[in-house]
């Protein structure tokens, strides 16, 4: 087979790098700063009343698959009022404590008594770059999402952070093999 | 997606081997593209890059309650179970809450082997973070090993892709 130069072989790639150098970053950058946690895959978030004792949230957290429950009020007059949050961590505290026998009957304790109840929240507002701001400095993987009336109304955490990052660049990370090291001998078919 | 064909000028879907109207290939058509800089320095730079934190590695016989108490102390999310140089294992928070839970004081003299997550994935030290990224995302893994000529030598967490990346995308600056 006789080959032969292409006469303009060089007319889409001039096109795709300059669509790379402008527009992508710019639109990259621009999502960031304008779209909202809502975009970036909140979960519902799960509650338990102040009154519920460790153990049980602890028992919880393995039923529900979740990494923090949310702790509201039951009261009557500020009924759903956000009070404090309970996580992972928080968890590993209560256990190490129980286990060490330093506070053996800390299981049966309300979860009111070890929450954290110094909470930074999001609002449905909150761009995401200044919620992977607030996550990175304050060192959180979880931050409630609250409304204006002070309900939360959602559960943003890291890995949606990390899944809406993913989402700019699917092809780098999705298609990439399982295996670092692995050379294919030949070439997949497409 | 489709891609031009620079002979003839007609469509194909993206990937093609060879054009369907001249037949000439169009191998070098579909090299991968990393748009942004992001994308380019997740396929460039070297795990080592995140400089990975010194694992906390414990022998398989320490108890459960031992290994919580180490936790707290060193405010760390994981530990390795090591023998012989050899990884056995990882056991995490999340481990700990969902294999030991409420039952920590029954389970404190247990031996950590018995609920760590046995053969973990590993990572080198020289794979691209692309493939960190990748583990942790699509595994769902908080932590991973990280290994330097097959000895384990480090760990990084969830938390530092997520700085690498929001530095790289300008959130941080």
């Amino acid at each position: 087979m006789v080959a032969f130069v292409p006469r303009d072989d060089r007319r889409g790639n001039v096109r795709r790098d300059l669509k790379n150098r402008v527009g992508l970053e710019v639109s990259f950058q621009l999502s960031l700063s304008t779209e909202s946690v809502s975009s970036a895959y909140p979960d519902e978030p799960t509650f338990v009343t102040p009154s519920a004792t460790v153990g049980e949230v602890i028992r919880l957290f393995g039923a529900q698959q979740t990494g923090s429950v949310l702790v509201c009020s039951d009261n009557a007059s500020d009924s759903g009022q956000l009070l404090g949050i309970f996580t992972e961590r928080d968890a590993l505290k209560c256990m190490a404590a129980v286990s060490s026998g330093e506070q053996p009957e800390l299981m049966a304790q309300p979860v009111s008594d070890v929450m954290s109840s110094e909470l930074t929240t999001l609002q449905a507002d909150t761009t995401v770059s200044e919620a992977i701001k607030l996550m990175s400095q304050g060192g959180y993987r979880h931050l409630p999402i609250v409304a204006e009336d002070g309900r939360p109304v959602g559960m943003e955490n890291v890995y949606g952070i990390v899944h809406y990052l993913v989402d700019h660049f699917p092809q780098t990370i999705y298609n990439l093999p399982p295996n670092p090291r692995a050379i294919p001998s030949e070439r997949e078919g497409a | 997606m489709m891609i031009e064909c620079p002979y003839c000028g007609a469509e194909n879907p993206a990937g093609a081997d060879i054009c369907s109207e001249c037949q000439q290939s169009l191998t070098d058509l579909s090299h991968p593209s990393f748009d942004t800089p992001v994308e380019r320095g997740l396929m460039s730079d070297r795990i080592e890059a995140l400089s990975p934190k010194a694992p906390l590695a414990v022998s398989p016989q320490t108890t459960i309650g031992e290994v919580l108490a180490k936790m707290i102390s060193a405010s760390i999310g994981c530990v390795m179970i090591v023998e012989d140089d050899q990884l056995l294992g990882i056991f995490s928070e999340y481990d700990a809450v969902h294999r030991i839970g409420s039952e920590a004081a029954k389970m404190a003299d247990r031996s950590i082997s018995s609920v760590m997550t046995p053969k973990p994935i590993t990572l080198d030290s020289k794979d691209r973070i692309a493939f960190a990224l990748h583990k942790m995302h699509v595994g769902g893994y908080r932590h991973l090993p990280i290994m330097t000529e097959s000895k384990l030598t480090g760990v990084i967490s969830i938390r530092d892709i997520l700085g690498y990346l929001s530095e790289r995308v300008g959130v941080l600056t």
